[in-house]
């Protein structure tokens, strides 16, 4: 029994579930981001919001199936981690603006 | 690293089975509470003359709840045909409720029970864990996965579409498991993807809570919380504060009429009258949706001493989106065929979940024969009390509806709990017998505790109803001939399921001799 | 209603033809049907042609007898219900679809 057989299974434990949790906050943030340009775009309040959360799940979907898909582990962090951070700091800066 | 890989998808895979086996019962859940509520196996079409509210309705609720902040009345319908009345408040979560015959209102017998609406559908989206909603996010990470697998399933197994129609039933058990789970998934794989993805929908409120949060910030700036205000928007949900005022009810027939004019007549099926002897109180008025996938959330809102309309709520079109994937998933519709659709394509999820536990199970077993059993083992007896223990105990939550003692309190406990507890004490038995099964023979044991276990939903599910017939008098052949479908339908299907699992348990009997003899070759 | 319940019926059947041609289509199942005799090019794209054909014609079946959400949900479910009746044929009494679409008699049965 290695140290490897421990750090490798523990590694990629800790990369799917905080891959997961990555995926969950950007399309938590897009939907935010999501509602707020609805809104801008003409929607009623109610009706952006809507709009937002029922594409939520398949931002989700998509970001998921994506970020598990790249050949190297590092590069599904850095996009869903960079657009995380874009989708939560965009409406922070525009409503900084209005 | 497979071993993660394995007991994720295992654990992944239990969960799922509790969701699609209790989601499957909740579309016939009304039904199962007529079986589980004696008191309630009453009739209701839309032919008949509903009660009178001002006349025969408010008395009753003066004489039970005068100073409740808030009344609520549930008329007859036809699958709850009974009168419901509720008084409580919409802030506590204590409330209580009465229910009354549709025609003569006599109380009902206190049901004493959950029922499947009670307890099975909220086990189905939260696993009545809903402590931080940590049931709830349990449900949706399942249901994240599904979607996941089943996306990620068809992308991968393109090639899968030429073997699409193949089951081959009288080859190897292994084979033959593996073409029924595929078979079954491609089959049902539209149903499937709807169904996941509009269970996720449904529940935005609490797997994406912070939505509002930036379209709403005016609101915010004003100290409006923004949920509050998206709701009342979107969904018209509105709570208005009381004047703390005295005033006296209006009439409630003429608000029903006037809402029906709109509406059309017999649509309304729900009053919730906000603070009854409060000047600034309301009547909130809500139609039934029948005839629509779309579930309807359009309301009439009346004030209390002047009988007015206050306001009218009609969801935009983008909101009766989401109320049109709601409905897909609530199946509350009238729909006889699409229903038993539904119940039968879930029980189908079911067989692609379990199907795919045995195989994964399988396919593990053959890699790590030679690396000692206990691992292997364990995750056999996983499977196996995921999911015979869950059936089982559902089973035991009949039994215990019928058996137990109509008291208010058993045990120093409430008799609906006690119902509950039994549901949990059975799925821990069976998990037990898995472990000890599996533990105390670690090649065959879990074929031994399969065989067993479905042996005993068999015979629990003819006890079950045995039990029926003993305690109501209303047995099959009475249920059938008196055209009580919810009872009838409960009582054949638990034949079914006994009938299957005997078929099951027969089955793996035949097994064990054959996989003696491929150990026997592979050693 | 007795007319739904009719055109659900007639629905489900067009579905179990229009799966039973295209699994007919796909070379194992033609095979398996028809005792040894080759799937041709041709052949299969008449098979699939009809099969659409067939599975088209029990969405319609389906619209006439409910509402349009209703029908296409029903109409969803009923093509599961069809594909598994078509594997169930295929594994205990694969011969009965061979009526479905017969293969000519003597030609074929020269490649095996």
């Amino acid at each position: 029994m290695h140290l490897r057989d421990v750090i490798q299974p523990a590694a990629t434990a800790t990369h799917v579930v905080g891959l997961c949790a990555l995926a969950y906050f950007a399309s938590a943030q897009l939907v935010g981001l999501s509602g707020l340009l609805a809104w801008w775009a003409g929607m009623s309040q109610g009706d952006a919001v809507m709009l937002a959360l029922m594409l939520g799940f398949i931002y989700l979907l998509l970001l998921l199936l994506w970020g598990f898909s790249r050949e190297r582990r590092r590069n599904a962090w850095l996009l869903l981690g960079g657009l995380s951070l874009l989708a939560w700091g965009t409406p922070l800066l525009l409503q900084g603006q209005a | 690293m497979g071993e993660l890989h394995t007991w994720a998808g295992v654990l992944l895979g239990v969960l799922l089975f509790a969701v699609f086996w209790t989601g499957s019962l909740s579309v016939f859940d009304k039904e199962i509470d007529r079986w589980m509520m004696p008191s309630t196996r009453l009739h209701w079409d839309d032919s008949m003359q509903r009660p009178s509210l001002d006349r025969d309705i408010r008395p009753l609720l003066e004489q039970r709840a005068a100073n409740a902040p808030v009344w609520t009345i549930i008329l007859p319908l036809e699958r709850t045909p009974f009168l419901t009345l509720t008084y409580g408040s919409e802030e506590s979560r204590k409330s209580s409720r009465d229910l009354f015959h549709p025609i003569t209102l006599e109380p009902l017998a206190k049901p004493l029970t959950l029922g499947a609406s009670g307890f099975i559908y909220p086990f189905h989206h939260n696993l009545t864990l809903r402590y931080k909603n940590i049931g709830a996010w349990l449900v949706g990470i399942a249901g994240m996965a599904m979607l996941c697998l089943l996306v990620s399933g068809v992308v991968i197994h393109r090639k899968l579409f030429s073997e699409f129609f193949t089951l081959r039933l009288h080859r190897a058990f292994g084979r033959s498991t593996l073409d029924v789970h595929n078979v079954a998934g491609v089959a049902l794989l539209p149903f499937h993807l709807l169904i996941t993805l509009s269970g996720l929908i449904v529940a935005f409120a609490i797997y994406y809570p912070d939505a509002p949060q930036h379209t709403y910030r005016e609101q915010v700036q004003s100290g409006v919380s923004a949920e509050r205000a998206f709701l009342g928007e979107a969904l018209g949900r509105i709570r208005l504060r009381a004047a703390k005022q005295p005033g006296e009810l209006a009439p409630l027939e003429p608000m029903v009429t006037k809402a029906e004019q709109y509406w059309g007549p017999g649509s309304v099926y729900l009053l919730r009258v906000n603070n009854p002897k409060d000047a600034n109180g309301n009547v909130l008025l809500r139609r039934t949706s029948h005839s629509s996938v779309t579930k309807d959330i359009d309301n009439f809102r009346f004030a209390n001493v002047s009988g007015e309309v206050m306001g009218r709520f009609q969801a935009s079109a983008t909101v009766n989106t989401w109320n049109f994937i709601a409905g897909l998933h609530y199946i509350q519709f009238r729909h006889d065929a699409l229903r038993w659709l539904y119940f039968l394509g879930g029980l189908g999820g079911c067989v692609v979940i379990a199907t795919g536990l045995f195989f994964w199970t399988q396919a593990r077993r053959k890699k790590q024969q030679r690396h000692g059993h206990l691992g292997v083992s364990l995750l056999d007896a996983l499977s196996i009390a995921g999911v015979c223990g869950v059936i089982l105990a559902t089973l035991a939550f009949l039994l215990a509806n019928r058996w137990l003692p109509m008291q208010e309190q058993l045990f120093g406990l409430g008799r609906a709990r006690v119902e509950i507890l039994s549901f949990y004490a059975l799925w821990l038995v069976a998990s037990a017998h898995a472990v000890w099964r599996v533990m105390r023979d670690q090649r065959l044991g879990y074929l031994h505790a399969w065989r067993e276990q479905c042996t005993a939903i068999a015979l629990l599910a003819v006890l079950a109803v045995l039990a029926n017939w003993l305690t109501t008098g209303d047995h099959l052949l009475a249920t059938l001939r008196s055209g009580n479908g919810p009872v009838a339908g409960t009582d054949l299907c638990l034949l079914a399921a006994a009938a299957l699992a005997l078929l099951a348990a027969h089955k793996l009997r035949r097994r064990v001799p054959q996989e003696e003899t491929l150990e026997v070759a592979h050693a | 209603m007795p007319d739904a319940a009719l055109y659900s019926l007639l629905a489900l059947l067009l579905a179990v033809l229009g799966f039973a041609w295209l699994a007919l289509a796909l070379p194992n199942h033609w095979r398996q049907v028809h005792q040894g005799a080759q799937q041709t090019a041709s052949r299969q794209a008449a098979l699939r042609s009809g099969a659409s054909l067939m599975l088209g014609l029990s969405l319609l079946c389906s619209l006439a007898g409910d509402s349009p959400a209703m029908a296409i949900l029903l109409w969803l479910m009923l093509l599961g219900v069809a594909t598994l009746i078509v594997a169930l044929t295929l594994s205990w009494r694969a011969q009965w679809l061979a009526r479905l679409w017969p293969a000519r008699p003597q030609a074929e049965r020269s490649a095996d």
